[in-house]
């Protein structure tokens, strides 16, 4: 994974991928997927301008959501392994509250398109990913001076 | 009196050495050390294993009952509970399949977040909770049991049993 400001360059560059198929719905799946993907970026770099990060209480110094496990083992405070998704998952709990249940949904949303048969209708689509990403880029533009856009409608 | 085994050696003497006999019966008593540290150390570590999987899943019962509780407050439904067993990594994987309306998806979701905090702050387990909406679709369910293959009877969870 990157350093920050590249993944501010690669959340503008999945909000502009995603400008190109959205209203289209012909890939509703996808506007999940790419939705989630930009969420992981922005709170990325979130995790990156933050670094002191707080988890069940202790302070750790992180620059990826790839690190909490390192830091998990050195401020002795014993999980089994993490996967990339629910570490950062986690620290978004934690740490971006304001956003965690959006990016938490789009989470969700994008890992259970398989079950549905790939079967997402246009409202379903619409009510998931446009209030998630208004918010999140919101939440990313006005603390962390980021100048994300995106225009789905 | 001889006072060490070097000493008692000088005063007997045969083909066989006392040497011998002191190895072989040094070797037996390890033999039985080595039998019941084993059976003590295997005791200890089944006794071990179970307790850590009783806790794991009375943590993965306690995601579906606490789920069931929050989502009766929802429009809600939960129809299926499938879980993928993790003993090794200790990470508890839940699938929900529910039916609702969409609207109500994001609540469920928060639902979800809040019975993944509760387990890890009570039981230090990282549990991921996940849901499939099923109303008006088709679902998988062969692959969602091949990734999930225990289900719990949602029944169990029902409040007014």
């Amino acid at each position: 994974m990157p350093p920050g400001p590249e993944h501010v360059d690669q959340a503008q560059h999945n909000l502009n991928f995603l400008e190109t198929f959205f209203r289209d719905h012909k890939f509703n799946d996808w506007s999940i997927t790419v939705a989630f993907y930009t969420s992981v970026h922005i709170v990325e770099n979130a995790i990156f301008n933050v670094q002191d990060i707080s988890f069940q209480g202790d302070q750790l110094k992180i620059l990826h959501s790839d690190d909490l496990e390192k830091a998990l083992q050195k401020a002795n405070i014993k999980f089994s392994s993490l996967s990339p998704h629910v570490a950062r998952n986690l620290i978004v709990e934690e740490n971006f509250l304001q956003i965690a249940n959006h990016h938490k949904s789009l989470y969700r949303q994008s890992r259970n398109s398989r079950y549905k048969k790939y079967q997402i209708t246009d409202i379903e689509t619409d009510i998931i990913v446009k209030p998630a990403l208004r918010e999140i880029i919101e939440w990313s533009n006005s603390n962390y001076k980021t100048k994300f856009r995106v225009n789905l409608n | 009196m001889p006072a060490t085994i070097g000493e008692f050696e000088e005063l007997i003497s045969g083909p066989q050495t006392f040497q011998y006999l002191l190895e072989n019966e040094i070797a037996k008593a390890k033999q039985v050390g080595y039998e019941s540290g084993y059976r003590d150390a295997n005791t200890e570590i089944e006794s071990r294993i179970k307790k850590r999987i009783e806790t794991y899943i009375s943590s993965v019962i306690k995601v579906g009952a606490l789920a069931h509780s929050l989502a009766a407050k929802l429009n809600v439904k939960i129809t299926h509970f499938f879980v993928n067993f993790c003993f090794d990594t200790g990470a508890i994987d839940t699938m929900f399949v529910i039916d609702s309306p969409v609207e109500d998806e994001i609540l469920f979701s928060q639902v979800l977040d809040e019975a993944e905090q509760k387990i890890l702050k009570e039981d230090k387990f990282i549990a991921e909770a996940l849901f499939v909406n099923k109303r008006n679709k088709d679902i998988d369910f062969a692959t969602l049991k091949n990734n999930y293959p225990f289900s719990f009877n949602p029944s169990i969870f029902d409040s007014s049993k």
